[in-house]
This record gives structure tokens, sequence and C-alpha cells, in this order.
């Protein structure tokens, strides 16, 4: 006797438990390491060079020591010339700095 | 975080490795993990040619994705849900192309028409389940999207519900009832291909 609709449905949903994982195809693997070699190569092609960061670093750590020497030799003249305002008419009553 | 060993690497040391550049990490997840992605992509696309693709796209975007990875979930949740939304692009582009969202009736006579690719042939079915199984995948690619996504992810690829939970960023009874409704349309979608079928 031929199987009710409801039967067949149920038997061709139950064929899912038969199921095995399939197996990986072959050459995909050939395949894929050749495509991750072409992104490292891509990667460093793009990639900025260390020597690029370096030379930055070290023009940024010049760039500061400049800034802290300036701004140290700056603070240091404006206290020279406030004490020297005290002696102005004494300064500017002579002829000249020379 | 999850520390499983890989050959005296944990995981979050081997996706260092590998966002590093590293190819022995590369060929060990590869060697681990190619058997998965590659059975969910071929469960989910039905196409054997686009699963080795997509297998192919997930591994690359693992290696340049590594950076990102902090070890809340493990690494083969990780890969599922990369792997489940490359296949969704994948799947999208093709609708978007019209070359496979055209619904085709697998069998001439009957009035209902299943989707999917009418000449796939899941490669780990049994040789007598054959015809079932190319009707039964017919049926699952004519069900929506995210119920045929967590059915195949359950049913082919043998995942909990937390874990599809996880991959489709669900809560565990909205991928229970999913996967109810995918088992009650599927039932419905058989019946009537066997009674149309009939007649």
């Amino acid at each position: 006797m031929k199987p009710s609709p409801e039967e067949e449905a149920a038997l061709t949903l139950k064929s899912l438990d038969a199921v095995e994982p399939a197996g990986v195809p072959e050459g995909l693997e050939e395949k894929l390491f050749a495509r991750f070699e072409l992104e490292i190569a891509e990667l460093k092609k793009t990639a900025t060079p260390k020597w690029f960061w370096m030379a930055a670093s070290a023009l940024l750590f010049f760039n500061t020591i400049c800034a802290l020497n300036y701004l140290r030799y700056d603070a240091a003249d404006e206290t020279e010339s406030a004490s020297s305002a005290g002696s102005e008419t004494l300064f500017h009553g002579g002829t000249s700095w020379y | 975080m999850h520390q499983v060993s890989f050959g005296g690497m944990d995981e979050i040391s081997l996706v260092e490795e590998l966002s590093a550049g590293n190819r022995d990490a590369f060929k060990r997840l590869f060697s681990l993990y190619r058997r998965q992605v590659y059975n969910t992509c071929l469960g989910m696309l039905q196409h054997a040619e686009d699963a080795e693709d997509v297998t192919q796209e997930v591994f690359i975007e693992v290696f340049r994705s590594a950076g990102k990875f902090r070890g809340d979930s493990k690494i083969s949740t990780w890969l599922y849900r990369i792997a489940y939304n490359r296949c969704l692009d994948h799947i999208r582009s093709k609708k978007r192309d019209k070359r496979s969202g055209e619904v085709v009736s697998i069998d001439g006579d009957a009035t209902l028409q299943l989707a999917g690719n009418p000449s796939f042939v899941h490669p780990g079915v049994a040789l007598e389940q054959k015809e079932r199984a190319t009707i039964l995948f017919g049926a699952i690619a004519a069900l929506p999207e995210n119920q045929r996504v967590a059915f195949t992810l359950s049913k082919v690829d043998g995942l909990s519900y937390r874990e599809i939970g996880e991959v489709m960023n669900m809560n565990q009874p909205g991928v229970e009832s999913l996967i109810h409704r995918a088992k009650q349309n599927l039932k419905k979608l058989l019946e009537n291909y066997y009674r149309n079928a009939d007649t």
C-alpha cells in the first residue's frame, strides 16, 4: 500500500537524520592558501613602513624638547625683565645698551 | 574567555598569532574548522561550488578580523557567525542578480513548487535517501530566511539552541520558536508536495 502524503512527509523529514557531514572538496586548501599569501602580500604593500613611524616619533620627540626649552627660556627672560624693571630709569638714562 | 588547547595553544594565542600573519596558525585553524565551515555553507547555500567559494571568503575574513576577536565566545561560534553572515550576503546578492531568486519546480507535474537548487544533492546523503533528501532540501530552501538558517544550523550542523542564538544574535526562546515554525512549515510544504504529486 502506498504511504499517505502525511507519512511520506514524515519519512522525508526523517531522512535528514541520515545526513552525514560532507567532506571538504579537494583543492580548496591550495586555493585558500594562495589567497592567504596574496592577502599577506597586499597587507605588506599597504602597511606604512616601520622607518616612517620611527622617524615620526623622533621628530615628535625633538619638537617636544624644543618647545619645552623655548618655554623655559621664555619664562627665564620674563623673570629677568621683571627684575630689571626697577633699574629702568638708570638704564634708560644711559646712552644705550651697548 | 574560552581556553581550548590547539596543539599547546589556547584560542586567544591562536587568534593573536593569526592576526600577526602567522601561516602556521592559519593552517591550524583551517584544518580544525574547514569541515564545519564548509558544511554550514553547503547546508545554507545548497550549491557545492558556491559553498567552496564562501568557505574561502570566511577564512580570509577570519584572518582580516582576527585582531577584533576578544575571546568572548568560542572560536567555533565566531566562525559560524562569519559563515552565517557571508552566506546571507551571498544569498541576497544572488537574489538581487535574479539568478536563483526564482522558484523552481522540482517536479513538473506537482503544482506545489519548492525553491532552491533542484539539482542539489547533499554529498553526505546515503544513496537510498537521495531522492527524499533532494525534496527535503528544496523544501528547506522555500522557508523564510531566518527559519531556514535556524533549522539548518540545528538539524544539519547539530548546533544547540544556545549556540544558534549566539550566531544569529537572538535569545533561546526566539530560536526555539523559529525552529518550531520551520518544522511546521516543512511538514505542510512536504504534505502538499506529496498530495499534488499523487494527483
